[in-house]
């Protein structure tokens, strides 16, 4: 039977605009990070707490958050003094280049450091898509199990930085810290790992340097 | 579910990839699919079942080939087939290792 060889990726499209988004990044020198977690792990409360921090180091951002339905999340950020933008994946799981490509066409990027997409709560598609991003980051909370890294490991693999949030609730919950951090370790001993309460603000300080030292490397580029 | 989304930017490939008279009605679409890729292979076949496309894909059955999960050694080389995803079996030198294999997403080829 007659056959033709192709061998493309199934993502090539969005993998395109992923490029086109980095080269913009590049050339305006600005910082983007992808933050993945399940639903309820804290992203949008880091972004908050996250928020008074970067001000007072002088780091100017904004934020892209999706979420399949509302626009609660930009609406919390908006009321935390952040510059914010919706995107609204309807039954899609996950954001992509293209609805990312959206989204920065509405900031405006002059004298901006740091961009972060709070992507759709959800550790499986979020981690297929590559929105042109400099580094993801993996989010988990002591609220879930130990073993999700192990669940999900293409989130976790592919992050430059993770973060194990909720730390309060330890005495509460029976997560196995040490056995997390083992498990994140199996899949990627290089990625840095910071353990942080949104609540009590601990952590958020080395979240920041992590985030100060990746604009300083990329400026130097 | 991503599927979905998939399979249209699959029928989009597809699409330019068979347009040429040379090319019939595609029988079999083969993809290669690593194991750490979140497909649900019926749900592939559901929805390019649905998808808009073509006259010459109408007809066409999708053949998944899963890749197995590899890594490699940076110190020494060394390559290991990771089984059921347990990278805490993954240890060699006790280095870091590279993963060469299990995240692909390709359409491979297209048989009429």
């Amino acid at each position: 039977m007659p056959f033709k060889v192709i061998k493309e990726s199934i993502l090539r499209t969005n993998d395109d605009t992923a490029k086109k988004i980095r080269l913009t990044l590049k050339d305006k020198a600005v910082l983007m990070l992808n933050l993945i977690s399940a639903p309820g792990a804290g992203k949008t409360t880091l972004l908050e707490r996250t928020a008074p921090f970067l001000k007072a180091e002088g780091i100017s951002f904004a934020v892209v958050t999706g979420d399949c339905f509302t626009s609660n999340d930009a609406k919390r950020m908006e009321a935390a003094g952040i510059n914010a933008v919706q995107i609204n994946t309807g039954n899609a799981c996950h954001i992509d280049a293209q609805l990312v490509q959206k989204a920065l066409d509405e900031i405006e990027m002059t004298n901006l450091d740091l961009i972060i997409i709070e992507n759709v709560g959800n550790l499986v598609c979020p981690a297929e898509f590559d929105v042109g991003e400099d580094f993801k980051v993996a989010l988990l909370s002591t609220a879930e199990g130990e073993d999700k890294p192990l669940k999900y490991p293409l989130v976790f693999k592919e992050s430059a930085l993770i973060l194990i949030n909720k730390l309060d609730l330890l005495p509460y919950t029976d997560f196995d810290l040490k056995e997390c951090e083992r498990n994140i370790s199996s899949l990627n001993p290089q990625a840095p790992l910071i353990k942080m309460s949104c609540k009590n603000a601990q952590g958020i300080e080395a979240f920041i340097r992590w985030i100060k030292d990746k604009i300083k490397t990329k400026r130097r580029k | 579910m991503h599927e979905t989304v998939l399979i249209k930017n699959l029928v989009s490939i597809l699409e330019k990839e068979t347009a040429g008279p040379e090319v019939g009605d595609i029988k079999i679409i083969c993809l290669e699919v690593g194991e750490l890729r979140y497909i649900v292979p019926e749900i592939m076949e559901l929805s390019f079942r649905h998808t808009p496309k073509s006259p010459k894909l109408r007809r066409a059955k999708i053949k998944m080939i899963v890749l197995p999960v590899k890594a490699k050694c940076c110190q020494c080389g060394k390559e290991i087939l990771i089984k059921e995803r347990n990278f805490q079996e993954a240890v060699c030198c006790r280095q870091k290792m590279r993963l060469i294999s299990g995240d692909e997403f390709n359409l491979k080829s297209v048989v009429w």
